[in-house]
């Protein structure tokens, strides 16, 4: 494809890109306190590719790169899983619940809006949910784009 | 709170090899060593645990494994909520069956696949039918159940359609995706179905909530349909054949054992669940009369084919049969005396027979992949001397054929023998059935080897075929051999257990 779109339409993507991804990761860390989570947001962020490249039409081959990002996403969600059986009790324990660190803080009783800074693993998975879901999405967007590359287009 | 790598061991059986899919992509950037060594130290790793956690539960006894609990052997199942692996006899037999294979095919797939591009996704997907597998048999929980039959289901079709430059892989895999998601599809309703009813997914929890109600035998029907299809009997194994006989060589034992996983998973759930809701006879006899259907009809058309493939693939299905018959002489006889009789004897002799036929199936497939491998040939009537440049091929092959015909003295005659002599007991035509497809079964392996090893060499080979593929059915052709050796120590030890682990005393 070596088409692309007017400069109005092209405009309006690089603006608004930047908020569909920042809402894509708001998504993500809210997982946990909010409705959303790693899925949704990594399939908010892959609409953002979705957009560029249906308003720029060609795109450099970034298969291997988000193919490693997805593995990425994917190594550290199991090794965090593992990480509970060796900090804490068995795998999928959620060992840094209520111990200060990150996502480690403790929820106060009662009705309340919601602390980020809670949560212990389950935040962390989400994020790397996200991640995984992001890059997979964005890969299949990319192929799907590759694939109508190689249709000749009717003049 | 604190690490416990024996107690955690089924949590590594399925966490190596999920960690192992996506560490070698990853490793592949580095380099192509390293990605196949992560390949073999992720397979031996499941090994070293699949062997803790059986060692663990022969030495000390069964446990249950709650993911995400503050214990790592809950002394209640309190937190029920939660997803539960159970470590028993019967998951130990299954795992190691599973494992045996894992290794055997792995090691085949190096030479075999070699020239391929993209072998980073094939071990994704090898690695993700491991532990979709090991899932599926160590779950006592009937949603994660499904998880594990999709992931199965998903990354096998993968593996079959790996070579999508040759059509029809990519056929053979479309119908086993087809039949894969329609299955999983109701699989999923008759989870609903329970759920709806019970509220809990539970193995255990469900088995004391069951009344035998009309929503519970739908959806019991079901769940016997769904796994008896994927464990190709008949009338449900149109699939079997195309996938075992056009999926890549080294793989077609691993797609093998995802049918013996469903019937393990069968088996599993039959024991626990529908004693408790379908009187025990009904579903006995329906198990009979799939037993009888897969053996008498996979032999019948086993003896048609000429690809060697193909007729090993029926042969397999005929097999399966020989598993459903001896679970459901044991189930149907589960409230009798008859049980302490031969029910019993059946049962053990059923569980032998699927570690027995897991091992040499795979031996059987990887020796007839060599054969393909070597020559480019497949068809049997244009085949012939292969013995005279493969003779360790020809062993293998001879060995793996030997013990599925149910030769004495090998591993198959032992657990086929338990299995006459108790559906003998139970009504005498099961037996002789029985006996004669084993015959049958014998003949087919002697044309095969005739055809296709014996006579003068007509140069179809080179030589033998590369060392690691020998290696790979020098392990399976090991592993036989110890259980012909030794039939009485592998029930005392292995099977028994596994009956324990069913919840069935005699």
């Amino acid at each position: 494809m070596n088409w692309e779109m007017s400069k109005i339409v092209r405009t309006v993507t690089d603006i608004m890109v930047v908020p569909i991804i920042v809402y894509g990761i708001y998504l993500i860390v809210h997982g946990h306190l909010t409705p959303g989570g790693g899925f949704q947001g990594g399939a908010v962020i892959a609409s953002s590719t979705a957009l560029l490249i249906i308003a720029y039409g060609s795109f450099r081959d970034h298969k291997a790169d988000l193919s490693s990002i997805e593995s990425i996403g994917l190594t550290l969600f199991i090794i965090l899983a593992l990480l509970g059986l060796f900090l804490g009790a068995t795998m999928f324990h959620n060992y840094s619940a209520g111990t200060g660190g990150l996502f480690g803080g403790t929820v106060p009783q009662g009705i309340n809006p919601g602390y980020i800074n809670t949560g212990g693993t389950v935040p962390l998975m989400n994020i790397m949910v996200g991640l995984e879901v992001a890059a997979a999405l964005s890969l299949i967007l990319l192929m799907m784009g590759k694939a109508s590359d190689s249709v000749e287009v009717e003049a | 709170m604190s690490m416990d790598l024996v107690s955690a061991s089924p949590a590594f059986v399925l966490g190596i090899p999920l960690l192992f899919a996506f560490l070698t992509p990853l490793a592949n950037r580095v380099s192509k060593d390293l990605r196949d060594a992560m390949f073999v130290i992720g397979l031996l790793l499941t090994a070293l645990f699949v062997g803790i956690m059986a060692y663990e539960v022969y030495t000390s006894g069964s446990w249950i494994y709650v993911f995400g609990s503050e214990e790592s052997r809950p002394t209640q199942t309190a937190s029920y909520f939660r997803i539960m692996f159970a470590a028993d006899g019967f998951s130990a037999l299954a795992s190691i069956t599973m494992v045996i294979t894992a290794l055997g095919a792995g090691l085949y797939s190096f030479a075999y696949m070699e020239g391929n591009t993209g072998m980073e996704k094939f071990y994704t997907l090898f690695f993700l039918t491991l532990a979709g597998v090991m899932g599926m048999v160590l779950t006592a929980d009937l949603f994660n159940l499904f998880v594990w039959f999709e992931v199965t289901s998903i990354a096998s079709c993968g593996l079959v359609a790996f070579q999508n430059y040759k059509v029809k892989s990519v056929e053979a895999a479309l119908k086993y995706m087809f039949i894969s998601v329609l299955g999983g599809l109701f699989f999923l309703v008759s989870i609903g179905l329970l759920y709806g009813e019970y509220g809990v997914l539970n193995f255990f929890l469900l088995a004391d909530a069951l009344t035998g109600g009309m929503i519970d035998k739908v959806a019991l029907s079901i769940i016997i349909v769904v796994f008896a299809m994927k464990a190709s009997s008949v009338p449900m194994h149109m699939w079997a054949p195309d996938v075992y006989a056009e999926s890549p060589g080294s793989v077609t034992p691993f797609i093998a054992i995802t049918s013996l996983g469903s019937l393990f998973v069968l088996t599993r759930i039959i024991f626990t669940l529908f004693r408790y809701s379908f009187g025990v006879a009904a579903v006995g006899h329906l198990l009979i009369i799939l037993g009888l259907l897969s053996m008498f009809v996979g032999i019948s058309m086993a003896l048609k084919q000429s690809d060697v493939k193909r007729l090993i693939a029926y042969l397999s299905v005929s097999q399966i049969g020989y598993m459903l018959m001896a679970i459901g002489v044991a189930f149907a006889t589960l409230d009798s005396a008859d049980y302490s009789s031969f029910g019993a004897m059946a049962l053990e002799g059923g569980l032998f027979h699927m570690i027995n036929d897991g091992v040499y199936k795979a031996l059987l497939f990887l020796s007839a992949a060599s054969v393909v491998y070597a020559t480019g040939i497949g068809d049997l009537n244009k085949l012939g001397g292969l013995a005279h440049k493969m003779p360790y091929t020809t062993m293998f092959f001879l060995l793996g054929g030997l013990s599925i015909a149910g030769v004495p003295p090998l591993s198959g005659f032992s657990s086929k023998l338990l299995i006459y002599q108790s559906v003998y007991l139970y009504h005498p035509i099961l037996a002789i059935i029985a006996l004669v497809v084993s015959i049958i079964t014998f003949a087919l392996i002697g044309k095969i080897f005739y055809s296709a090893f014996l006579g003068p060499d007509q140069g179809l080979t080179r030589g033998e075929v590369p060392r690691s593929m020998l290696v790979a059915m020098g392990i399976l052709t090991v592993v036989v051999i110890l259980f012909s050796l030794f039939p009485n120590y592998v029930v005392a030890e292995i099977v028994v257990p596994a009956v324990e682990g069913l919840g069935v005393v005699a």
